[in-house]
């Protein structure tokens, strides 16, 4: 039972990974996106924008090509079954799976976002936003901006200098609500707790 | 304007990679990031060892990645590489792992390693947690009962 204790809290989570799937295109994919029910979702764009949606076997269950509102979209994230978050040079737009409609919801101005993560446990969306050097923290529904007072700096929390946050890159949301962040030499990992400012 | 409450950032840790440009967590706490400069995935653990690389045969950069887990399919990434290929991909825990051509086999392999490393997680968090004169009298009495223990006859 002692060697068991041990083990348990020295034991390391070894992952492996079984043969992959490869899907090629012609030309340049942007980003990609698993939805809440599997389906995967793969920005082209190539002769526009397109999105190719693929199920879990990976047959390719429809394509949609993106209007002119979301020409220069380089990034998808999914927010829920059916809706994804596209970002573009200067603004963010939801799309409905669904229906094709687009909804241009940007609400505070971005300069070339680089990723964006949805926390469906605080329900708000974090936007790296490159140029702009900074990580925003939108409402779910993107329907609504935080107050700019409390845009979340990670400069501060992260230590980073001025010219390393020109480097931010994807983000994404794990379990307990943990964030990890792309900067140009590591990815940072840290915990989001209520400040009570 | 509808004001979201306020929260502040705990950096905990960071993984060393080389121009990163990607990130996806999966739910054990495994990160998946791709680079720039590197051929193929890197996966980290939740204590940010490096536990596993794609295959060498993908070289160019690796730009996007996702994540995916549902209790039928286990854990799926996708990654963007080279600018014109999607590489999908499932990774596992341990000894077995789920493998799309012969699933159906790994299933419950899948499952019961989750739910092990899971269940070692919440108790290494559990122990961790308890002041250390209460974890100093749990030892000494598994050692106690260890050393207690008859050997085994020949």
């Amino acid at each position: 039972m002692t060697t068991s204790f041990a083990h348990i809290i020295a034991a390391p989570t070894l992952v492996q990974i079984a043969q992959p799937t490869t899907i090629s295109w012609p030309s340049s994919i942007e980003s990609l996106a698993f939805t809440d029910d599997g389906s995967l979702c793969v920005l082209v764009s190539r002769d526009g924008c397109r999105l190719h949606r693929f199920g879990v076997d990976m047959k390719l269950e429809h394509e949609i090509a993106l209007g002119v509102a979301a020409r220069d979209a380089y990034h998808i994230t999914a927010l829920d079954r059916e809706h994804l978050l596209l970002l573009g040079d200067e603004r963010a737009v939801i799309l409905d799976c669904r229906t094709n409609q687009l909804a241009d919801v940007t609400c505070v101005k971005l300069l070339y976002p680089r990723g964006a993560a949805i926390d469906h446990q605080r329900h708000v969306v974090y936007v790296s936003d490159s140029s702009a050097k900074r990580l925003l923290r939108l409402t779910e529904k993107l329907d609504a901006a935080i107050d700019s007072t409390q845009e979340i700096s990670f400069a501060r929390e992260l230590d980073l200098e001025p010219s390393e946050l020109l480097y931010l890159g994807g983000v994404t949301v794990g379990p307990g609500g943990l964030i990890a962040l792309c900067t140009r030499a590591n990815a940072s990992i840290a915990s989001v707790q209520c400040s009570s400012n | 304007m509808l004001v979201l409450e306020a929260e502040t950032l705990l950096c905990t840790r960071f993984v060393s990679v080389e121009r990163p440009e990607s990130v996806a967590f999966d739910p054990l706490g495994n990160l998946y990031v791709t680079t720039r400069t590197f051929g193929g995935l890197l996966v980290f653990d939740a204590q940010c060892r490096l536990v596993a690389k794609m295959p060498q045969q993908l070289s160019g950069p690796t730009i996007s990645v996702a994540s995916h887990f549902s209790p039928e399919h286990g854990t799926r990434i996708a990654i963007v590489h080279g600018r014109q290929q999607v590489v999908s991909l499932f990774a596992g825990v341990g000894p077995t792992f789920w493998e799309p051509n012969n699933h159906v086999h790994h299933r419950p392999a899948v499952r019961q390693c989750i739910s092990t490393v899971l269940l070692c997680r919440l108790l290494n968090e559990a122990l961790l947690s308890l002041p250390p004169e209460l974890l100093f009298i749990i030892f000494s009495m598994v050692f106690d009962a260890e050393a207690n223990e008859k050997p085994p006859s020949i």
